[in-house]
């Protein structure tokens, strides 16, 4: 029976249509320009951040806000950089295409795992910084009547609630990986 | 390598192994549009890496060893992936979902394809390379398990696949 399934297996049509090798050539250098694509759009996204942040060092004269503003612009030129270098597809070395399978699978999951643990490192912490300044400069000049102080403590929980579920949300990712790679050991 | 040699070992490996890496891909993704950019994907990946290609084990080995982990990483890629079960899950499967004798052999195809479509992994490269005739050996070489171990799998594959179509598994 194990025969028959197996030749009711091979036998079956496949949308297979061998490629031109210029085509592969082509299309090999094609996923090189979509690195550099990439690195374009993370280009233009730190010109945006500059621009928004640039604006709030001129228009609000406020040195603890300006500074923080500063600070906020530099982390977003490190966070982006960062992004580029870390997800931006890079095409394998020859060598490592062709590890064993488990070998191969737990790399890639591995490489998952701590891609979402050190997203903390890079994404989350460069901008705390400059927020915690910006924050502290609007204590500074907040009135302080009842509304004046809610809405600051209501800006300083969001804050924190937004990197803490930005940091639940990286831990929990990373311990969904490292399941995938303890199920691999078994 | 040289890139002459290069171009030879893919052209090689395509006319040898393309049906297989068609059926692959089939297995890999029910999406017909994104099965056609893991195929691309994959053909672009054995081009390149037959760069690092010294004969360190057979063709066969290297092509399916690069054609399963490319199918792999699309697969970690997919947002949202179809749940998975293991091999544990098809053998509890109660007799009403077998397939009777007469059945087609289109509809045991999909049957066949749903099946290995929702396998984790490593139960689909088992199973997908004993479809395309390897034996544990070979098996073991590309999926890095050892021989005792995919034998195993191969064995309990066989006993699925007896019971899902309803015939004898060879002794």
């Amino acid at each position: 029976m194990s025969d028959d399934i197996k030749a009711l297996w091979q036998k079956q049509e496949t949308e297979y249509a061998p490629m031109p090798l210029e085509e592969i050539r082509k299309r090999a250098k094609e996923f090189h320009s979509r690195t550099l694509w990439h690195n374009a759009i993370g280009y233009v996204a730190n010109v945006l951040v500059a621009l928004g942040f640039g604006y709030y060092i001129w228009a609000i004269p406020i040195p603890l806000v300006r500074i923080g503003s500063a600070l906020i612009v530099i982390a977003a030129f490190y966070v982006s950089w960062q992004m580029q270098k870390r997800i931006a597809p890079a095409p394998l070395p020859a060598e490592a295409s062709a590890a064993t399978w488990i070998d191969y699978h737990r790399h890639e999951l591995m490489r998952q795992r701590d891609a979402a643990l050190d997203t903390w490192k890079w994404v989350l912490a460069p901008l705390i910084p400059g927020l915690v300044l910006v924050l502290w400069g609007m204590w500074s000049v907040t009135t302080r009547s009842p509304l004046g102080v809610w809405v600051f403590d209501l800006t300083v929980i969001l804050c924190v609630a937004v990197f803490a579920l930005g940091y639940a949300l990286t831990r929990w990712r990373a311990r969904k990986w490292q399941r995938k790679i303890d199920e691999l050991g078994r | 390598m040289t890139g002459a040699n290069q171009d030879e070992s893919y052209r090689l490996a395509v006319s040898e192994h393309g049906a297989a890496l068609g059926r692959l891909a089939r297995a890999y993704e029910a999406d017909a549009e994104l099965r056609r950019d893991l195929l691309q994907d994959i053909h672009i990946g054995l081009w390149r890496s037959f760069a690092g290609f010294n004969g360190q084990c057979s063709m066969r080995t290297w092509v399916y060893r690069v054609a399963h982990n490319i199918a792999t990483s699309h697969v970690l890629r997919r947002k949202r992936a179809a749940k998975q079960v293991s091999l544990d899950v098809l053998e509890e499967l109660p007799d009403a979902e077998n397939l009777e004798e007469s059945t087609g052999e289109k509809q045991k195809l999909e049957v066949l394809m749903a099946m290995i479509q929702t396998l984790s992994h490593p139960d689909r490269q088992v199973i997908l390379l004993y479809l395309e005739d390897l034996d544990a050996a070979a098996i073991s070489e590309i999926i890095g398990l050892k021989p005792g171990a995919v034998a195993t799998k191969i064995h309990r594959i066989k006993a699925v696949l007896a019971r899902r179509f309803r015939e004898r598994s060879a002794p």
